[in-house]
């Protein structure tokens, strides 16, 4: 099992900075092609800008934690900020998925289409995903 | 960014990660060349690795603002990986894609 865990400041700069680290640690792992290294590195990136603006809109004094799992071909993803959550059901009924210019809530949508499972409890996002062959 | 404007046409090379912590300098960047006149707008993304939903965002009012004047536009130099995002995402719909 691999696992890492970081903790960042609420701004995007911020996030990137912890992107890199995160990028090194996933460059380490086998099973990982370039494709998926990618995708996972996007759905990181989404779910942590996520946490800085909207749950702790990007209050200096807040924290966004991050844990990632690998244990085999699945990896665990839970990234928790200091705002009061949000309901899940609710945002994907807005996504309002006809109409590709206009949809809500892109990255969520998103990280559906990539193949993650989403769930979300209180103010953590929790993502899995399959390594498939 | 880079600007290369020739006759009616505009490409900007975009540069660096198409992500959050840029995209408001971006927005400031481009705002003027799009109140210009032009007949297509061309955006490189060869330099562009990473992007994110706020990138996406950004690309779709870039977009948005050359149909709303009945302009052309279109993407060059999208990586395999960008493409994929942009096929999940049936972006691939409405950008047109150069190779």
């Amino acid at each position: 099992m691999e696992e890492i865990k970081i903790s960042i400041q609420s701004n995007f700069e911020e996030v990137d900075k912890c992107i890199i680290e995160l990028e090194a640690f996933f460059s380490n792992l086998k099973d990982i092609n370039q494709m998926q290294n990618y995708i996972l590195i996007y759905a990181l990136r989404e779910i942590l800008n996520n946490s800085v603006e909207h749950g702790n809109r990007l209050d200096a004094q807040k924290k966004v934690q991050c844990k990632i799992i690998k244990q085999s071909k699945k990896i665990t993803i839970e990234v928790k900020d200091e705002g009061l959550g949000f309901i899940l059901e609710k945002i994907i009924e807005n996504i309002g998925e006809n109409d590709v210019e206009k949809i809500r809530n892109r990255g969520i949508y998103s990280l559906n289409k990539l193949g993650f499972q989403i769930n979300v409890k209180n103010n953590t996002v929790f993502l899995e995903y399959i390594i498939k062959e | 960014m880079k600007k290369h404007i020739e006759a009616d046409k505009i490409m900007l090379s975009l540069e660096g990660n198409l992500v959050a912590s840029r995209v408001l300098e971006l927005i400031k960047e481009t705002k003027q060349i799009m109140e210009t006149e032009y007949d297509e707008l061309i955006v490189d993304l060869e330099q562009v690795n990473h992007i994110d939903s706020t990138g996406i965002t950004f690309l779709i009012g870039l977009y948005k603002n050359t149909k709303s004047k009945d302009r052309r536009f279109s993407l060059v130099g999208v990586s395999e990986e960008i493409l994929h995002l942009f096929k999940l995402m049936r972006l691939d719909e409405i950008f047109g894609m150069k190779p």
